[in-house]
């Protein structure tokens, strides 16, 4: 699919903008998904729908510089608005006086923005860029591994065929590449540990 | 620190950040941190940045390896939503107005009566501006893909022409500029038709094809709702 020049989608070329949609579709859904699998699968297309077009609007507006940050961005932008849908969800059924949960609410979002909702999101999105060019291959599958699937560290070495011991190692040098980037951008790293805090 | 206590450290580290060490790994760890004070910063950092690789992963994720059991890209409701962004024209008047000043540029460091004619289509340009959808818009992308490669070859050649050529000469040549200049334009509006009609036709055809996959979801549908006949 013809990945499209960023100029001619801030000038709104249709063509481009439906070879843009191939491209930005799966991670608006994939990122809307991931929040609302559980609670409300009905509305990921909406949401993600809702996604595309608020980065479209950022486009037109020459607040994006690459393709790449706008995919980037539309990701951000897609987890965002998935909260937000869920809070409303919730509100909703408080205002309405029901008192029934709605599904899968261990993984509800608390009332207060968390701290990626709390950072600028185009400097999220090109933190994001920067980590996916910069941080080796490696590294990223590991701390995948580890911290977002939840895979033990004997299980990584196998997997990846190395001695437990460089595990370890590797995830610490994959904590410190991300210190690196972050450090380029000492604003959004500072809003990040306040958020965190 | 030797090495095999620096690898047991980071090994140690991850699991307490994980929650997955057990209290005599805890213990261990606890004696590491003892005997190299400068850990404890050390694990403090780590704990910081693993918070943050936490909410970063899943973006990360989302972005390099979406998933693969997601439905089409609903193109008719997404091009509705580019559409209400854009509004009804394809270009933005601001993008062009850039283009063309960009254009401009160019011509004033060219030289002579090329100049002159440049300067002069650009400014036809410009006027036709507000002209209606798909009249000149296609032809300014066009002259900017010609100009590019042949910027150098043309300014060479009025380059030669400046030097000690005849009266007679220069007229021929000027003549020959412009002719070349009207072959352009010709050709721009000629480029300029053909792209908006092709433009049209994939519109037209984006739109049949979502159509028909509406209309085959919305049988397979009907079909899955009728009741099955009961068996004789």
């Amino acid at each position: 699919m013809l990945k499209p020049d960023i100029r001619s989608l801030r000038a709104g070329d249709r063509f481009m903008w439906d070879c843009a949609f191939h491209w930005l579709w799966p991670i608006a859904w994939s990122a809307a998904q991931r929040r609302l699998a559980a609670c409300a699968p009905a509305d990921i297309e909406d949401v993600a729908v809702g996604a595309i077009r608020e980065a479209a609007e950022k486009v037109q507006a020459g607040k994006v510089e690459s393709f790449e940050e706008l995919r980037a961005l539309t990701s951000v932008i897609s987890g965002r608005r998935a909260l937000d849908h869920i809070r409303r969800m919730q509100a909703e059924r408080r205002a309405s006086g029901a008192t029934e949960s709605i599904e899968g609410r261990e993984e509800l979002p608390s009332a207060a923005p968390g701290p990626l909702e709390r950072v600028n999101a185009q400097d999220l999105a090109r933190l994001l860029m920067s980590l996916t060019a910069k941080l080796p291959n490696h590294q990223q599958r590991l701390l995948k591994a580890y911290y977002l699937y939840g895979l033990k560290q004997a299980e990584l070495a196998e997997t990846f065929g190395v001695p437990i011991g460089t595990v370890g190692v590797t995830l610490s040098r994959a904590l410190e590449s991300l210190r690196a980037e972050l450090q380029k951008q000492p604003q959004l790293m500072k809003e990040f540990l306040e958020a965190l805090r | 620190m030797n090495m095999s206590n620096e690898e047991r450290f980071h090994e140690l580290a991850h699991k307490a950040l994980a929650r997955a060490a057990e209290p005599t790994e805890q213990a261990e760890l606890q004696a590491l941190i003892a005997e190299n004070p400068q850990l404890k910063e050390e694990i403090e950092q780590m704990d910081a940045e693993t918070s943050v690789a936490r909410e970063l992963l899943p973006l990360i994720e989302d972005l390099q390896d979406p998933r693969r059991d997601m439905p089409q890209p609903p193109m008719r409701r997404l091009q509705r939503a580019i559409q209400e962004v854009f509004g009804p024209r394809a270009e933005s008047p601001g993008e062009l107005r850039e283009l063309l000043a960009r254009l401009e540029n160019w011509a004033e460091r060219q030289i002579g009566h090329e100049r002159h004619r440049l300067v002069e289509l650009i400014s036809d340009f410009r006027s036709s501006l507000s002209a209606p959808r798909g009249e000149h818009v296609i032809g300014l992308r066009v002259v900017q893909a010609c100009a590019a490669p042949k910027a150098s070859r043309l300014r060479e050649e009025a380059e030669v022409l400046a030097m000690g050529e005849g009266e007679e000469e220069r007229k021929k040549r000027e003549a020959q500029f412009e002719a070349r200049l009207r072959s352009l334009e010709a050709r721009i509006r000629q480029a300029e038709q053909i792209t908006h009609e092709c433009r049209e036709e994939m519109q037209g055809l984006i739109e049949a094809f979502a159509s028909d996959r509406e209309a085959r979801a919305e049988r397979k549908q009907a079909r899955s709702n009728q009741p099955s006949k009961p068996h004789d």
